[in-house]
């Protein structure tokens, strides 16, 4: 090992920083991991038809439901692998195609189903628009008073509520503004959220389909599907994705949420390609979707995010 | 995998997850990153348990699946600042090593020898650095939550990190039983 000096106390600076993070807030994250890690196992287990897994009888949560669990992991994995056509590594070029294939600009809408012991089920639907300089703007219904816009750009975001000022600021502002309504922020950027779909889902390619779109023109479509490696907070447990194939375009992204009855959260999420038009770069722009007269409020710290509904 | 080996995996699990985490985080890998690795390099200890050598400690070979993990993905990482290279890492993992001899049962516990060094920092710089560690403040907020200018909070910050990191390689020192030049030497 031949590290300068220079090298030495970037590395120490790095480990402080980390020891501080820790001993000012140390992570309750690490029964949560191993339980998400044992499911992580067991599926594997699963797969290769190794059920010794479940004998443990050590360690932090081990019980015995888990010969139960493996077992239906077991059949749930061997049905699934058995529709499976076609390998992994293909379903994985075709996401890869799918994140690289560019258009100037696109609008999805995204319909968004949730549930809550109280209501039920809830749909809201929004419309995305993206363009290939990572820029969106979202339409959000919004809950009770009227639609809200969203937008942003590399270095700004900004939000222009139904009523008082619109809002300028940085990603923390969109951030809080969507965690209250159980939105992930990777809507916002597509690439986000098939990069994630990349790395945390086992892909498997299906037959082509003939996707039939709102407008009822028909494309063709690879059709992939990923289940989640391993647990995650909030990440929905399966994804599909059908991509153009001849562009590779995704035309349509539907997340599903396994969720008892009597728990609130979503269950399943569609983001549909609606259209491609060329949108200007005025539509992207916080100007673009607002009238003169209306005031416009900088929020710069957390402190001035309060009292922001 | 026998019944034993998954016992013995569950204990080393709970033993070194924290260490990991601690270890990840050094490398420049932020919270979400941090857990996809932790998770697969756990994976990829798990395949690979029969291959370990129960006579040496679990925390470097677990450190080591964890950097080859990082290196492979790196290129696809450029937005974080990574640690850079093999080299580096294999310091790190040197380095946490000799956190790993600190006293106490636990990684928490042994983060004490820290907390003994913070106590013992200025006031001011103590404030800068409970906001930027436990507030998770940007410099800038923090100027402007202590209403001081933005160059002095860096200077605090700056101050106090020499501080801390050079008391805290006192009681590595002391826990390791070698001076720093032995320390230094030893890890490279």
């Amino acid at each position: 090992m031949n590290l300068d000096e220079q090298q030495k106390k970037k590395v120490d600076s790095a480990l402080l920083d980390a020891m501080l993070e820790q001993a000012y807030a140390p992570e309750d994250l690490q029964a949560k991991r191993w339980e998400a890690l044992r499911d992580g196992l067991q599926q594997e287990a699963a797969s290769l038809g190794n059920a010794t897994l479940v004998k443990s009888n050590s360690g932090w949560k081990a019980r015995r439901w888990l010969s139960i669990a493996a077992a239906a992991a077991f059949l749930m994995v061997a049905g699934y692998f058995a529709l499976v056509p076609s390998s992994n590594n293909a379903a994985y070029a075709s996401v890869t195609r799918s994140l690289e294939a560019k258009l100037p600009s696109r609008h999805y809408q995204l319909t968004m189903r949730y549930q809550a012991p109280a209501w039920g089920i809830r749909t809201v639907v929004c419309d995305l628009y993206f363009d290939d300089q990572d820029r969106f703007v979202m339409r959000h219904p919004g809950w009770r008073s009227g639609e809200v816009w969203i937008g942003g750009n590399g270095e700004e975001r900004w939000i222009i509520p139904p009523v008082g000022p619109a809002l300028i600021g940085g990603e923390a502002l969109v951030g809080k503004w969507l965690m209250r309504r159980d939105i992930p922020s990777e809507f916002l950027h597509l690439s986000t959220l098939l990069e994630r779909f990349r790395r945390r889902y086992r892909l498997r390619m299906f037959e082509n389909v003939l996707l039939t779109k709102a407008n009822s023109e028909t494309v063709d479509c690879e059709h992939i599907v990923g289940l989640l490696k391993w647990k995650r907070l909030d990440a929905a447990d399966r994804i599909e994705l059908w991509a153009d194939s001849q562009t590779g375009i995704a035309q349509r992204v539907q997340l599903t949420w396994k969720r008892p009855q009597n728990e609130r959260g979503p269950t399943e999420w569609t983001l549909e390609l609606m259209d491609d038009l060329a949108l200007n770069d005025e539509w992207f722009e916080m100007s673009g979707h607002l009238s003169e007269d209306r005031p416009v409020r900088r929020v710069r710290s957390e402190t001035e995010m309060k009292g922001i509904e | 995998m026998t019944v034993d080996s998954i016992s013995l995996f569950e204990i080393l699990v709970r033993e070194h997850s924290a260490m990991l985490t601690m270890y990840l985080k050094a490398a420049g890998c932020d919270d979400d990153l941090a857990d996809e690795v932790w998770q697969e390099s756990m994976i990829v200890a798990w395949r690979k348990l029969d291959t370990f050598d129960r006579q040496l400690p679990f925390g470097p070979w677990l450190r080591g699946i964890a950097a080859k993990t990082l290196l492979a993905r790196r290129r696809s990482l450029s937005r974080l600042k990574l640690i850079g290279d093999h080299d580096e890492l294999a310091y790190l993992s040197d380095r946490m090593e000799q956190v790993a001899l600190l006293r106490g049962d636990t990684l928490d516990d042994k983060l004490d020898a820290l907390r003994d060094c913070i106590r013992l920092l200025p006031e001011a710089d103590r404030e800068c650095v409970q906001l930027r560690f436990k507030e998770d403040m940007k410099p800038a907020a923090i100027s402007e939550k202590i209403g001081v200018s933005l160059e002095t909070v860096k200077k605090r910050l700056f101050r106090a990190k020499a501080r801390l990191q050079s008391c805290i390689e006192g009681k590595l020192s002391a826990a390791t039983g070698l001076d720093n030049t032995t320390t230094t030497a030893s890890a490279s």
